[in-house]
């Protein structure tokens, strides 16, 4: 260590009651650093304490007071105590994660929307599929014509598909009265399964 | 400060966070004193120091509750206390140059007492002394002792709360010596 760079350490530590082992090396070998060393541990020794500045008790209880009255004097305006402040924090975080909670149920509906499209979709490819089946049996039947009727139309699907529905379950569970007779009017039950 | 009273202000700070005026009130009358003399040696006015110290007690009371107990309460408000000084001094440089008058040096505080009138009085003149070289500080450098000197902070630590590089703060503080030193043998402080 030079001599710049001690008196740099020195004045660094100034007020400090220790420094580096390096500046304790440089100072051992060093008369002028060493003065100088001397010189700043003195002059922080002289500057008066903190407790040299101490304000009397009176004039501390003066000022007590006209802080007692400026936070009264803020409370009655309706600024609030550190524990309603905190409670208000607290308030203003979740407020905060309102925008993130609700883009979070938005990604949820939407996803559950997409599941509930998809599983209709499967649904129509069902039917769909279904229908094949349907235009294979017309083509074996040749006297077969599809009823004009879409609750008909529906329940024959429903029984064909097997899959969302069970057709015994529509026609007993399912149907009203007014179904039950027209099917009745205008079906043989053979026409049905 | 003794260390039993450090455990009473922050046993007090933990209760006046919760809202607890009493708790608050006597934290505002154990370190009135200490934040006075702070606020005495950043700006030389006993007026303006008495004033920032009581701005700076509010300003702790309605931050309470952003007080984590990472950090001591006395350095918390002593940081406040500080933040204030630097923002009457950055406010008008005018006041700066006015507010450090001989007519503003005071002895409205009262020297520590002791039974030595020649102490005393060496005492007071020190101070004043002190006073009158804080007062030829820029006001960075000004916060800097302070913090460095008579609140025993880190370097590290001061450069956060200013919001400085390390290296600055260091800068700040060698001048600051480097200042003091040369008033001190103009005006024969030391031997």
């Amino acid at each position: 260590m030079n001599c710049a760079d001690c008196r740099q350490e020195l004045e660094l530590s100034f007020g400090q009651a220790e420094f580096d082992a390096t500046v304790s090396e440089h100072l051992a070998q060093c008369a002028d650093c060493r003065t100088y060393w001397v010189e700043l541990t003195e002059l922080a020794g002289s500057l008066p304490s903190d407790d040299a500045f101490v304000v009397d008790a009176t004039t501390v209880e003066m000022l007590a007071l006209k802080v007692d009255q400026a936070i009264d004097a803020q409370e009655s305006k309706g600024k609030t105590t550190p524990g309603e402040l905190g409670e208000q924090r607290s308030l203003l975080t979740w407020m905060r994660l309102l925008p993130a909670a609700a883009a979070l149920l938005l990604v949820i509906g939407i996803g559950s929307a997409g599941y509930l499209l998809g599983r209709f979709d499967n649904r129509t490819t069902t039917m769909a599929g279904n229908g094949a089946a349907f235009e294979i049996s017309q083509a074996m039947d040749d006297d077969y014509s599809e009823p004009d009727d879409p609750t008909v139309r529906l329940l024959l699907y429903d029984f064909a598909s097997d899959r969302l529905y069970d057709a015994s379950e529509t026609l007993l569970d399912d149907i009203t009265e007014e179904e039950l007779r027209y099917l009745e009017q205008n079906f043989e039950v053979g026409d049905l399964l | 400060m003794a260390t039993k009273e450090y455990e009473d202000i922050e046993e007090l700070a933990r209760k006046a966070r919760l809202g607890d005026r009493e708790a608050f009130s006597k934290i505002v009358r154990l370190m009135m004193s200490r934040t006075v003399a702070l606020t005495y040696r950043m700006t030389g006015d006993s007026d303006i120091a008495m004033d920032l110290a009581q701005d700076s007690f509010v300003a702790a009371w309605e931050k309470l509750s952003a007080f984590r107990g990472e950090a001591k309460f006395t350095s918390w408000l002593h940081q406040i206390a500080v933040n204030k000084c630097l923002n009457y001094l950055n406010q008008a440089s005018t006041r700066l140059n006015r507010s450090w008058d001989e007519s503003n040096l005071d002895t409205h505080e009262s020297a520590p007492s002791t039974s030595d009138p020649e102490r005393t009085r060496q005492i007071n003149l020190l101070r004043e002394g002190v006073l009158r070289f804080m007062g030829t500080l820029p006001a960075m450098q000004r916060a800097v002792f302070e913090l460095r000197f008579y609140q025993g902070m880190s370097f590290g630590e001061i450069a956060r709360k200013l919001s400085k590089a390390e290296g600055t703060v260091k800068t700040h503080y060698r001048q600051a010596v480097q200042k003091l030193r040369r008033m001190a043998t103009e005006k024969g402080w030391v031997s």
